[in-house]
């Protein structure tokens, strides 16, 4: 499906873009180099920006209007798995900082793998109901004005 | 668009019947799983008799555990819960949804025995308990789809396996009248119908309809396009008419079409399905897809060996090899792969929910019984596909026992399910 709404084609962007970065540490994460833990930078930079401002974005201006249109089940849900995707990124990026200062032992290297797996599913499985679910919703809900001001809202 | 598990959840949790719901219906499809595999095993030489002859017997009994107890049972419980949420519909009811399961358990179990046993009148008490716990699903069904939004290509699946339900559940019916009252009719003709209303109608095309989202939601990738899903459906439809036509006139040429037509609307599916599994956007498609792609292959077989027959240019034993292809291999290959990834899913949904966010699918999934049940499955389907083509029984009793240990596997895996959800 291509989406019509200037606001869907963008969150559908990043969550390519968020599927294609979570892919590559799955695929690398069993062995450890230079270019692993320049990723896992990378994702912590993600989390903390583009994940950070995509997740706010949502909250403040569309999942209001999803629960105005009757639809508060999917903006419950998706604040909620908000809430867990913050909880596991903070401790990902307090791990991402030990490996970057030189702090991080073999145990924390554990626990950093570990960390970014279980992050790497949850934002799958977290996009994947966006797709279904908040884009098509967003689909039926704005109007072109509307829209218009939500993407201009959401690139300033 | 990529269809996502949250399809079931955002937008939904009030759709959502009590875990109790779906999981019996599973849980009645894995134990009729094992005990379809354990009846081969014990009359290993049913195989050809029964594809050569029909009739009652322990191979009516065993085709039949696998086709109401496991294809049927999982099949309705997967639509009762995940339709209402696809078509953003109410669950119509869950008393409904309850008491289909217990008369087609207890349908279920009395046909196969009357099966076994010889014994008319347990079946036809069987049958009519199916009939009537299909024809209360059917109303669901029928409910759910009338009022249904979005999902035009799968809604459009669903309406035409209920019209297939309902003309399998009279075909079904009169066969039973036939064993039990010696209803007069032309049994090999009503038994071929019924047998293409069951695989191809009813649970082929809520295979076929499922898979538009389903595969696309596991794999992560775009949905084939309406377009491609309603042409395979079309096809497949056009060959269900034919081909019941062609039994009811006789022709063997119109059957050719028939089957035709079959190869086409196969082909077609896989086709759209594969495509839109290469723009997936995770590279690993994960175990249960390579028991997807067996299935595949096991259904475009299956029509190609139905034309070879139809054109009288099959090989010797045709027929046995035929029902092999359909049923274990298509149809409960595909099944038990797509089962595997909607247990654990369904079990997340359940275990979140409490403001903390659904578990991680990955702990609802224990991999190693399902990875010995994968080898097993595959070992058991190619000695049966090896002993129906030789007509060498102690290689069906082989099979057997290797799908018995396999259906025990699959078995450990749903009941860690559940444990881990009691948790």
């Amino acid at each position: 499906m291509d989406f019509e709404r200037q606001i869907s084609r963008r969150l559908h962007e990043e969550h390519v873009a968020t599927l294609e970065l979570w892919a590559r540490v799955e695929q690398t994460i069993g062995k450890r180099d230079a270019a692993l833990e320049a990723l896992l930078g990378r994702c912590a930079a993600a989390l903390a920006d583009e994940v950070a401002r995509h997740f706010d974005f949502e909250e403040h201006e569309l999942f209001p209007r999803l629960t105005d249109a009757g639809e508060g089940d999917i903006a419950e849900l998706l604040t909620e798995e908000h809430d867990v995707i913050r909880s596991a990124a903070t401790q990902f990026q307090d791990l991402c900082h030990g490996l970057r200062t030189g702090s991080l032992d073999a145990l924390g290297w554990q626990r950093l793998r570990v960390s970014a797996l279980e992050l790497a599913e949850r934002l799958v499985a977290h996009v994947q109901k966006e797709e279904m679910s908040l884009l098509p919703a967003l689909e039926d809900l704005l109007d072109e004005e509307t829209d218009s001001q939500l993407a201009l809202a959401y690139a300033s | 668009m990529i269809p996502a598990a949250g399809g079931f959840t955002a937008g939904a949790r009030s759709r959502l019947l009590p875990a109790s719901v779906p999981l019996r219906y599973f849980g009645a499809a894995v134990l009729f799983h094992a005990l379809a595999w354990a009846v081969l095993l014990a009359y290993p030489e049913e195989l050809a008799r029964f594809a050569s002859f029909g009739g009652l017997g322990p191979g009516l009994a065993a085709l039949h555990l696998v086709t109401l107890g496991v294809l049927a049972m999982t099949a309705v419980g997967a639509t009762l819960q995940l339709l209402p949420v696809a078509t953003r519909q109410a669950v119509r009811s869950v008393a409904a949804a309850k008491l289909v399961w217990w008369l087609l358990a207890l349908g279920v179990a009395l046909f196969a025995a009357g099966a076994a046993a010889y014994r008319p009148q347990l079946l036809g008490a069987g049958g009519t308990a199916v009939v009537v716990a299909l024809g209360i699903y059917g109303w669901l069904l029928y409910e759910n789809l009338r009022h249904a939004r979005g999902m035009r290509a799968v809604v459009a699946h669903g309406w035409g396996a209920l019209a297939a339900l309902a003309l399998l559940a009279a075909s079904g019916l009169a066969l039973v009248a036939h064993y039990e009252h010696g209803l007069a009719l032309e049994r090999g003709a009503f038994a071929a119908a019924h047998l293409v209303l069951a695989a191809y109608g009813f649970m082929g095309l809520l295979a076929l309809g499922l898979s538009q989202f389903l595969l696309p939601m596991f794999a992560v990738s775009p949905a084939p396009s309406a377009g491609s899903a309603l042409a395979a459906l079309a096809a497949a439809g056009s060959a269900i008419l034919v081909s019941l036509g062609a039994l009811a006139s006789g022709s063997r040429l119109l059957l050719a079409c028939a089957a035709g037509l079959g190869v086409a609307a196969a082909a077609a599916h896989v086709v759209a399905m594969e495509r839109a599994l290469r723009r997936r956007l995770r590279p690993q498609l994960g175990p249960a897809f390579v028991l997807v792609r067996v299935a595949w292959a096991c259904l475009l077989a299956s029509v190609v060996l139905a034309t070879l027959i139809s054109l009288s240019w099959a090989p010797p034993r045709a027929a046995a090899l035929f029902g092999v292809l359909l049923v274990p291999g298509w149809l409960l290959t595909f099944l038990l792969a797509v089962l595997q990834r909607i247990v654990p899913f369904l079990a997340s949904v359940h275990a979140g929910g409490r403001g903390r966010g659904a578990p991680l699918v990955s702990s609802f999934t224990p991999e190693r019984p399902l990875a010995a049940h994968r080898f097993l499955h595959l070992v058991a389907l190619a000695l049966l596909l090896v002993a129906a083509a030789s007509g060498a029984d102690v290689l069906v009793r082989l099979a057997a026992a290797a799908g018995l240990a396999g259906a025990l596997a699959y078995g450990t895996f749903f009941v860690q399910v559940l444990a881990r959800l009691k948790e």
